[in-house]
């Protein structure tokens, strides 16, 4: 097989590949996976960086 | 025979180097056709250089830690010179051209590394099953698996071949074929051994570590790989973390009262128990898959991408999933850990030595009741395989697995210590106090 050249590249083919074997199965699984990563916030907001923003700052820049 | 004594053995010459590995060798031959533990053995370069150690020995040379006693590794480990298959397919060509650090550790230790040991495809699957080299099969019943990824590192120490060896944990692939084959298994704390030229999984997750019979091998091995020479310590009076009631429902009535009876065995020997909440586990649990399928995605995109059709289809549909996790998904995963450790420490660890779980919830299953090339039951069970571990390797912390009992079939049962960053010679002195006044680790399959 030749192999595409970038990086770019090689992600999308591997992807195409692994669709066409499992198709709908994929999405299925990484869609379950993000779900449950992303089903509770950790157990307290870390200190400094975006927590440390006020809603109301980050509502007005928005 | 223990790693210590016989390296006491070699050391105050009642046994040569030439003899140990022999006598390993010998072991193999009765062994390797039932448990299939070894992808490679390397006969005759161990015993050239177990005469060089003997010939060193014998012209008074200082000796290291491990002088002259023969060893083995999981195949994911580069050896300069000898091929390094990830117990994969494709990989039988793929001959290092430098030592992993791991190895060169144990080899300026002393160490006579006599082969590479099976393992899962690409160390990923709890069971030790390997559609390319065989089954790895567990030595107190080998109609029952070895547990996985370290599977021959779990079975060959067990059956004697080897007094220990090294292995990976990503997932709990140390500690679970520890536990199948009733020997302990060291996973130190995330980052805190050199992972340099062994083979990658998720490096967010992934930790090398020991296997051996008893807690004090492991505490040489862990020194050895760690390149430092600290004792075991724990204080007079242990105080450990048993949260029954937040896993009882969960695993079967035969593990539960091994669990149980090693804590009224820790306790007449005037430990203190306490009891904590567990933080939300699946949830831990939902975390480190999340982080673990988009990394081994990203290291095995290329290799998929040239050998798709090389990979095993479980395993392929493992890897693939990650492909489609969104990277802000993965970030979050990843952010979680820092608040998620602090509040472990803080809330259910708290100031113990050790907090006391499972490893695995049930009895060590058959070879047939694991082969994920069925679907259904069998695929569930080996999801289930993890249940105890893998959460573990999101919050990075150290955990050892020893042996606390058997079940019906007398298949052995481990029990997992959990403790704070940097503390392995913690927790391995908590497993050799238990060694001390239990007989379990002393047990051996009969050839």
């Amino acid at each position: 097989m030749s192999i595409p050249g970038t990086p770019q590249d090689s992600f999308r083919a591997v992807i195409e590949a692994a669709l066409a074997e499992f198709g709908e199965e994929l999405h299925v699984e990484a869609a379950r996976l993000e779900r449950a990563a992303l089903r509770r916030e950790a157990p307290r907001p870390d200190e400094g960086g975006f927590a440390s923003i006020e809603p109301v700052h980050t509502e007005r820049r928005l | 025979v223990t790693l210590l004594e016989l390296r006491d053995a070699i050391a105050s010459k009642v046994m040569s180097s030439v003899e140990a590995v022999e006598r390993a060798l010998g072991a193999y031959e009765r062994w390797q056709p039932r448990i299939n533990g070894f992808i490679r053995i390397d006969a005759q370069d161990a015993l050239t250089a177990a005469r060089r150690a003997d010939e060193r020995q014998a012209r008074g040379e200082a000796l290291g830690p491990l002088h002259g006693v023969p060893l083995a590794y999981k195949d994911m480990f580069d050896r300069k010179g000898h091929v390094c298959s990830f117990g994969a397919q494709l990989r039988q060509v793929a001959v290092p051209k430098q030592d992993a650090v791991a190895i060169r550790r144990l080899e300026q230790a002393g160490a006579i590394l006599i082969g590479a040991l099976n393992m899962s495809e690409f160390a990923l699957g709890p069971t030790g099953h390997n559609a390319t080299f065989g089954h790895c099969r567990n030595p107190w019943d080998t109609r029952r698996i070895a547990g996985g990824s370290s599977s021959g590192a779990g079975a060959a120490t067990a059956a004697g071949i080897i007094a220990g060896a090294i292995g990976s944990d990503t997932g709990g692939s140390i500690r679970i074929p520890a536990a199948c084959c009733g020997i302990v298994g060291l996973k130190p704390t995330h980052g805190r051994l050199n992972a340099t030229g062994a083979m990658p999984l998720a490096r967010s997750l992934d930790c090398i570590g020991p296997l051996a019979r008893t807690a004090e091998d492991c505490a040489l091995l862990f020194n050895v790989l760690s390149d430092e020479s600290k004792p075991l310590h724990s204080p007079a009076i242990l105080r450990l973390v048993y949260p029954r009631d937040s896993f009882v429902s969960e695993v079967s009535s035969e593990i539960r009262d091994a669990l149980d009876a090693a804590i009224t065995t820790f306790e007449r020997n005037g430990a203190r128990i306490m009891s904590s909440p567990l933080p939300d586990i699946t949830h831990l649990h939902e975390l480190a898959d999340a982080i673990q399928k988009p990394e081994s995605a990203a290291v095995h995109r290329q290799s998929l991408l040239e050998y798709r059709s090389a990979y095993t289809k479980h395993v392929r549909r493992r890897i693939d999933a990650g492909f489609l996790v969104s990277a802000p998904a993965y970030i979050y995963a990843l952010e979680q850990r820092t608040a998620h450790v602090s509040e472990f420490i803080e809330q259910t660890l708290r100031a113990a030595d050790a907090l006391i779980l499972p490893t695995v919830g049930f009895a060590v299953p058959t070879v047939d009741d694991t082969d994920e090339q069925h679907t259904g039951p069998q695929r569930e069970l080996v999801a289930q395989m993890t249940r105890w571990t893998r959460w573990l390797n999101f919050l990075g912390l150290p955990a050892v697995s020893i042996p606390c009992g058997v079940d019906r079939n007398q298949m052995p049962i481990g029990l997992q210590l959990v403790g704070a960053a940097g503390e392995e010679l913690r927790l391995l002195d908590v497993a050799r106090r238990f060694e001390a006044v239990t007989p379990w680790h002393r047990r051996t399959p009969e050839a």
